[in-house]
């Protein structure tokens, strides 16, 4: 994340010249980033900002324009879920009070990781903290929605229902209040279980600015939610979260307001055509687009820890190396969204055709 | 709406004159006729296209005074409540350009699955 003390003081560094070729790029990147939000509650953030800042966009700006057009896709996308029934807004609000102090606490982090060993070991902390997260909770997912492709296509109607996650059976059964009761997420569960995984995704945020890549599984794993509300309900947390944010950095007169709205207008098409796609799949697709794209990411910051090892003098390399890496792990982090929008675009397209098809038949036996 | 209370005028008319089958078919046949009415309301093509033109024009004037926005946007920093300019732009764009998403995936049949 950009701090304050990185700040651009003079209008003419903040604010980039914007041509056709950078204006469809973001739009594309917008779309494609608006379509996965609206299918698994987030993503999109990791390659907007290293994507406007590969167009000559300063660290700041990116981030704050970034949170400014996150902040009402997610809105838009948790109201459209809402009207499918799949966002539970009192979880959600719980969630993002938590999350708020996580954000906090993450900050005060970075600072003292920068403080102490520079740039190079805050860029190295987040790159480190990403993996391991992105590798442990993406690969925990990803076994977890194999399982339960396996039980759906075995069939009967048991197997397409999911079953709330053991640990999240357990915690339910402790009565430690205060307890609270979350009718669409079908839960009740104790204060005290929420707000670790509100905060720890709050944290997340704060260093790797992707909350839900914790928020979700938190929500599915240790609260019982089931992976269509949970995926709706981050975008609650997104929502609450982005609008702070951009207060913060529009007060900073840092929000580019052209960048902004040029990926709105992707991600605004890309975010109702994500939740409509939530409509037609099992919930264990929502499970499965998330730990590819997790997976994925996580291969992108391994190839850019080197520059930071070697800048902390850890590590030798060529400078050609670095750069390769550095590029490898941009375009590894496009491959990932890119994925993630195939198998939604294909999970859409399909659920759309059978269910058409269906139609057709009950039509021609009517 | 009106011939439909014609038909069932109609058929209670035979009904009482005794001749039940009769008034059995004209139900039938005026069940068939009265399509059911859509469960959701699908917006006009001249609204979608209304609010495209507005969300494009919103984009282009941005990219015009660019200048100023720019300003404007910067200002944030002074002090005072420009800091509000970005977000309630971005909040009026949202209203216009989410609509014309939502219409122009409506339009063409993209919808939710009905459970």
């Amino acid at each position: 994340m950009a701090d304050v003390s990185q700040i651009p003081t003079d209008i003419n560094q903040v604010f980039i010249t914007l041509d056709a070729a950078k204006i469809g790029f973001l739009f594309i990147v917008g779309f494609i980033g608006g379509l996965v939000s609206g299918f698994i509650g987030s993503g999109g953030a990791f390659v907007l900002t290293p994507g406007m800042m590969s167009l000559g966009v300063p660290a700041a700006v990116a981030v704050a324009s970034n949170m400014c057009h996150k902040f009402p896709k997610a809105v838009v996308g948790a109201y459209r879920r809402l009207k499918y029934g799949q966002v539970d807004l009192k979880l959600g609000l719980v969630m993002a009070t938590t999350a708020g102090i996580g954000v906090l606490v993450g900050i005060k982090i970075q600072e003292f990781i920068k403080h102490t060993w520079g740039e190079a070991g805050s860029n190295l902390y987040v790159s480190v903290a990403f993996f391991v997260v992105l590798v442990v909770v993406g690969g925990y997912v990803f076994m977890d929605a194999q399982k339960a492709k396996k039980k759906a296509l075995q069939g009967g109607v048991d197997a397409e229902k999911e079953v709330m996650a053991p640990l999240a059976q357990k915690l339910a059964k402790i009565n430690l209040p205060p307890m609270i009761t979350f009718k669409t997420a079908g839960i009740r569960m104790s204060f005290w279980f929420i707000a670790p995984v509100g905060f720890l995704t709050g944290l997340l945020a704060a260093t790797i600015a992707v909350g839900g890549f914790i928020g979700v599984p938190g929500m599915i794993y240790v609260l019982g939610a089931s992976a269509l509300v949970a995926s709706a309900t981050e975008l609650v947390v997104a929502g609450v979260m982005g609008f702070t944010g951009s207060i913060k950095w529009a007060l900073l007169g840092m929000v580019d307001l052209r960048l902004t709205l040029i990926i709105l207008m992707g991600s605004l098409f890309g975010v109702q055509l994500g939740a409509i796609g939530t409509t037609y799949v099992k919930d264990y697709m929502v499970k499965f687009v998330m730990s590819t794209i997790m997976l994925i990411v996580a291969a992108s910051r391994l190839l850019a820890i080197p520059e930071y090892l070697v800048a902390l003098k850890l590590m030798e390399l060529p400078a050609d190396t670095i750069k390769i890496l550095k590029t490898g792990s941009f375009i590894i982090m496009c491959i990932a969204l890119a994925v993630g929008a195939f198998i939604i675009m294909s999970a859409i397209i399909k659920g759309m055709v059978q269910e058409r098809q269906a139609k057709a038949a009950l039509a021609h036996r009517a | 709406m009106m011939q439909s209370i014609q038909a069932d005028m109609a058929a209670i008319a035979f009904a009482e004159a005794g001749e039940h089958e009769t008034a059995r078919q004209m139900m039938q046949e005026g069940a068939r006729k009265t399509a059911p009415a859509p469960a959701a309301h699908k917006p006009s093509l001249v609204t979608i296209i209304f609010q495209g033109i507005l969300s494009f024009a919103f984009i282009w004037a941005v990219l015009k005074y660019q200048n100023i926005i720019n300003e404007l946007d910067f200002k944030g920093q002074s002090g005072g409540l420009y800091f509000l300019f970005p977000l309630v732009m971005v909040a009026i764009y949202t209203y216009i350009h989410a609509n014309f998403a939502h219409g122009l995936y409506d339009y063409f049949g993209i919808t939710a699955k009905k459970k």
